[in-house]
């Protein structure tokens, strides 16, 4: 234990696994309410802060640091406040307002006192991550995990709908600034980690990538906190084991690279579950198109000519086709195609100004498309039309009798 | 001795100096349904604000039940216009649903059965119970409106707020919601409802409120839905009364002569 947190690396890896939990809760709710940008003010607003506690507290007490940052992020928000009060700026500008301004009294403090100590917060340094902090850090994980999910219903309705928490009786002005002020205190101690601007990376990119797994704001914190935990030491480690290169950037990159491995693989719109959802349809659509080739064959007593091997396959397995053809299922799905087509044709023509020679190609498309429920909405918007404009027969809602 | 659901007095709202609202006066008796009506940039949406304290009126109160809003808070429902949702936001039908139940629960508790319950009850009652797990943002505009009119139901909130539930709603759903809202008023809740087509409004509510920067009007169905009101509602004669109060604004805050 003593060696663990002695040892540089140990210690390096302990701060990555604890800020990687901060970040990933935190940062959860500061993607789903949009506030990157807020966090990114933050993370500058409150230099000129963490400034003034360098200088005051010589042996750079965590505390009296962490104090004196907070008090600065917390006037950054409340400047942010007064100028979208009183001024018509849009948030954006006026965020980057109070970013800008606040950063550089920040860095003309840097270079007027030069206090020592003030690179890790501007550049990130893990290495420079000591005991005392540890132990800061420590503490904040324990009470951002105690706290949130205790209020994480609360904080989720304040966050979704803050006129409706209000109504129903709920502080939503505490409930705000105790997130605000959770969220700075992680913001300054992230910092020393991987430096001002990379902040961000470590609050937003785990978070962002959360989305591709769960569909949920409690799923997403989770996965969440697994995402930045992994990136976080998995930076740590390329840096301090195997090359010796800073470990702000790599955690920030690895944190990146889970982002878009989640892009990529997420089951929440994901690119591979995109793609293949597009294979799947396109595969219905094409079984839809044949299916109805054979009913209108069927009707006329015709043949519906030849069918590949792999589509037949398919329709039996929908068991829209059976040994002697179509099965009840299979016209019944038919005549939906059919009543889709012929109502959306008549839609077009009726409503839409389309020349009655000009919709066949458009219907072809829309009927693989159109539900039962859209079905009823068109026929009674149409008053019920028995006759498409092309004089074809509407097959009418199923279970309303004459179908048969 | 009947207390109104809803007493506004001399109520004024401005944003940064721009004058909405001026003087509104209104007294809406219990159980009743009433059409919030006026056109666009009226005021309907800030005057359901101030009545919720989001927003502080620069004169004039507001009593709920005969009290004070902080006195009646979790009996009062909202169902929010629709642009004012953050439709990304991630949340599901159900979800949503059981935010009306809080209020019961305080800080730390959690749903339970009970709630689960009721939360389940009241989609079965908006046809969402199907589409429970989805997300909010893969909705349909019906769908989305059902699923706050749900989370309204299940709060059996005394007084209900709903600004414009009938936007981007198909045929079928408005009937739907309109039919449960008279149920509501009928379990002898009081419902205002910010509404924009004149046509349905007389067959919707029983009574009106016109609004048009000021009460234009304000009483049954029959005594408002006279054309010389709605004339005088729709028909733009207003814009002088908003610039000189503007004019007033300005020069008092002063800015601008
Ligand atoms: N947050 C706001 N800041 C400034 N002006 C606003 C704001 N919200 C509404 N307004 C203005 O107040 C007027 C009334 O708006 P609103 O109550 O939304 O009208 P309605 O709901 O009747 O269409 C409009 O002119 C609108 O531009
Ligand atoms: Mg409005």
């Amino acid at each position: 234990m003593i060696d663990w947190f002695g040892s540089a690396v140990g210690s390096a890896l302990t701060a990555a696994l604890l800020l990687g939990i901060s970040c990933g809760v935190l940062g959860t709710f500061v993607v789903a309410r949009r506030m990157a940008l807020t966090g990114d003010m933050l993370s500058h607003a409150v230099l000129p802060g963490v400034v003034a506690g360098l200088v005051w507290s010589t042996t750079r007490t965590p505390l009296v640091v962490l104090g004196c940052a907070v008090v600065a992020g917390w006037l950054g928000s409340v400047v942010m406040q007064v100028i979208l009060r009183t001024t018509r700026l849009k948030p954006d500008a006026a965020l980057a307002l109070v970013l800008s301004v606040f950063f550089a009294v920040g860095i003309a403090m840097v270079s007027r006192y030069q206090p020592s100590g003030v690179q890790a917060f501007l550049f990130g340094q893990v290495a420079a991550i000591d005991g005392g902090d540890l132990k800061l850090l420590v503490w904040v994980t324990v009470v951002v995990l105690l706290l949130v999910p205790w209020g994480f219903r609360v904080l989720r309705l304040v966050s979704f709908d803050p006129a409706f928490a209000r109504l129903l009786g709920f502080p939503v002005r505490w409930v705000e600034a105790g997130f605000f002020l959770m969220l700075t205190v992680v913001i300054v101690i992230a910092m020393q980690a991987v430096g001002v601007v990379l902040v961000s990376a470590m609050l937003v990119t785990p978070a962002a990538g959360a989305r591709f797994w769960s569909r949920s704001l409690s799923g997403m914190v989770w996965v969440s906190c697994v995402l930045a935990v992994l990136g976080g030491m998995v930076g740590v480690w390329i840096s301090s084991v195997r090359t010796g290169l800073p470990t702000g950037p790599l955690m920030a990159l690895a944190v990146t690279v889970c982002f878009v491995v989640s892009a990529w693989f997420g089951p929440e719109g994901g690119w591979l579950q995109r793609r293949l959802r597009v294979l799947r349809e396109r595969r219905r659509i094409a079984g839809e198109d044949v299916l109805k080739r054979m009913w209108h064959a069927e009707q006329a007593g015709g043949d519906a000519g030849g069918v590949s091997v792999r589509v037949m396959k398919d329709l039996k397995a929908r068991e829209w086709v059976g040994e002697g053809g179509l099965t009840e299922a299979g016209k019944r799905h038919a005549r939906g195609l059919v009543r889709a087509h012929r109502l959306w044709e008549t839609y077009l023509t009726e409503r839409a100004a389309f020349k009655p020679d000009h919709v066949h190609d458009e219907a072809e498309r829309a009927e693989h498309w159109i539900d039962d429920e859209q079905k009823r909405d068109l026929a009674e918007k149409l008053g019920f039309p028995e006759k498409d404009p092309h004089g074809s027969p509407i097959p009418p809602e199923e279970g309303t009798g004459g179908a048969e | 001795m009947n207390v109104p659901a809803l007493e506004t007095h001399e109520l004024s709202v401005s944003y940064r100096g721009k004058p909405v609202l001026h003087g509104v006066d209104i007294e809406v008796p219990p159980g009743t349904l009433t059409g919030i009506m006026g056109p666009n940039g009226a005021g309907k949406s800030t005057l359901l604000k101030a009545v919720m304290g989001v927003i502080q009126p620069d004169s004039g109160w507001v009593k709920l039940l005969g009290k004070p809003l902080g006195e009646v808070l979790g009996r009062i429902g909202y169902v929010p216009q629709r642009e004012s949702v953050d439709w990304d936001f991630p949340v599901t039908v159900f979800d949503v649903a059981l935010m009306g139940t809080y209020a019961g629960l305080g800080w730390f508790g959690r749903p339970g059965k009970a709630e689960r319950a009721r939360a389940m009850e009241a989609l079965e009652q908006t046809g969402m119970v199907d589409l429970a797990t989805r997300k909010i943002g893969e909705l349909s505009g019906g769908q989305q409106q059902r699923t706050f009119i749900a989370r309204a139901l299940a709060q059996k909130a005394e007084i209900y707020l709903m600004d414009e539930p009938f936007a981007g709603v198909d045929a079928a759903t408005e009937r739907a919601i309109i039919g449960l809202l008279g149920k509501l008023r009928d379990e002898g809740r009081t419902v205002l409802v910010v509404h924009h087509d004149l046509q349905s409004a007389p067959r919707y509510f029983e009574r009106l409120l016109l609004l048009n920067l000021r009460v234009v009007a304000h009483g049954t169905v029959e005594e408002v839905f006279q054309p010389e009101i709605l004339e005088k509602t729709y028909g733009g004669k207003l814009t002088l009364l908003s610039d000189v109060a503007r004019r007033v604004a300005r020069g008092s805050g002063g800015g601008l002569p």
